[in-house]
């Protein structure tokens, strides 16, 4: 299946995204925030 | 007064009144939600992308009216283009405010039981999945998606750290941020929210107790092996930032229920936070006034309730000689009410409420939308409230 994956994945795949123009650390709070809020 | 001596002396008056001691002013606390766009007459949407204008249509209330305390810590709405970006319709923008979209919320079925019990930490991609249609697509348009959620939610945080600098640097303003490192919401809440809805959770407690308390135990277990009420010995000395719980479903439990699925669990948890010295916030929602003589166990001034519909003046005498009582004007008579009820509201509160300390004066609720509050009533009982603080 093509859309087998989890959101945690992508989530990680955002942590470690250097394109996005965002540092390391905020990208990491933010992404495990989202993964969080979504969560809830 | 220069903004860090205001500061100063409100995390005096705080002290006083949480030790239940009478301060020099009563603090006078707002829960200030959406309704400060409105204030400021902006389209909360209209300046959601830019963090600066919407930190300034934010601010403007606390530049004109004297506060001492704000219970929001963010600016004061939900990240709605976070959920947008990932399709959840759980949040919208509505009448230049937020919404939250309950007639929408679509919840487990009562299998989702089985699933807890054998694996609490997987429900949380569970959620995720079933509320946000992004991650039904082809992986690489589920990661697009959720690149713009992180860019909105970047502007969101961007927003908050402005409206956090500005309160704090320039308004003299004391968040009462809560310590998320001090937490504890029930287990059952996050059933009764999340997973099976209103209805169902509260027909579950009939249909299958045993079911409810094998996947509260689970959760309960789950957090504990993460750590979450493990605190650090140093900072739970401190009485601020504030501990925090909530009721949220509490309020449609009987006695029983209440002990078992929040009260003997918050104990453990927080327990020996407040014996540390920890201030705990009590968020509440609903009538809960059959409850509150529980709080009379937890340490004498640890503990700062805010009441939503029960009534202040009652309270007082069930927990007032051991909890701090954050109550004064309700949403509901400064949404149809007169300026001179508001304000009698008011006299009332300090002239009860006050005498002995235990008090913050503030909203029963947060004021989130433009409608939740009239701006002449409000700011009376906030001039009036400022007035009557410093007697």
């Amino acid at each position: 299946m093509e859309n087998e994956y989890t959101v945690y994945e992508l989530i990680e795949q955002l942590k470690a995204d250097e394109t996005l123009g965002i540092e390391k650390e905020e990208r990491e709070f933010l992404a495990d925030t989202i993964y969080m809020s979504l969560s809830y | 007064m220069k903004a860090e001596e205001k500061i100063n002396q409100t995390h005096q008056n705080l002290l006083a009144a949480t030790n239940l001691t009478e301060p020099k002013k009563v603090p006078v606390n707002i829960d200030m939600g959406g309704w400060a766009y409105s204030y400021s007459g902006i389209d909360y949407e209209s300046v959601v992308d830019d963090p600066q204008k919407c930190a300034d249509a934010y601010c403007k209330f606390f530049d004109d009216v004297e506060i001492d305390t704000n219970l929001v810590s963010s600016c004061g709405t939900m990240c709605v283009r976070m959920y947008q970006a990932v399709g959840s319709r759980k949040y919208y923008f509505n009448e230049g405010g937020v919404a939250h979209n309950q007639a929408a919320e679509k919840y487990f079925g009562p299998e989702i039981y089985d699933d807890v019990i054998a694996d609490p930490m997987s429900i949380a991609e569970k959620v995720i999945k079933k509320d946000c249609p992004s991650f039904s697509k082809p992986r690489e348009e589920a990661y697009s998606d959720l690149k713009k959620a992180l860019i909105s939610y970047k502007a969101y945080n961007d927003t908050n750290m402005l409206i956090s600098d500005r309160l704090t640097n320039i308004n003299g303003i004391f968040q009462l941020q809560t310590d998320l490192n001090v937490y504890y919401m029930s287990e059952f809440s996050t059933i009764f929210d999340v997973y099976r809805g209103i209805k169902e959770a509260l027909t579950d407690l009939r249909r299958r107790p045993e079911k409810v308390r094998a996947a509260v135990e689970a959760l309960w277990h789950a957090n504990n092996e993460m750590g979450m009420y493990s605190f650090d010995s140093e900072a739970i000395k401190e009485p601020f930032p504030l501990g925090h719980t909530m009721f949220h479903p509490e309020c449609f439990l009987n006695d029983r229920w209440f002990d078992e699925l929040y009260f003997d669990h918050f104990m453990k948890a927080i327990g020996p936070a407040m014996e540390a010295g920890k201030k705990i916030f009590l968020f509440g929602e609903g009538a809960f006034m059959r409850h509150l003589d529980r709080f009379n166990e937890t340490p004498k001034g640890s503990m700062i309730i805010l009441l939503d519909t029960d009534d202040p003046f009652e309270a007082k005498k069930i927990i007032g000689n051991n909890c701090t009582i954050m109550a004064g004007i309700t949403l509901d008579l400064m949404c149809v009410g007169t300026k001179n009820q508001c304000v009698d509201y008011v006299k009332r509160s300090f002239d009860e409420l006050a005498p002995g300390g235990g008090f913050i004066f503030s909203t029963n609720q947060e004021i989130v939308s433009a409608k939740d509050a009239k701006k002449d009533n409000l700011l009376a009982a906030y001039n009036e409230a400022d007035k009557l603080s410093r007697k």
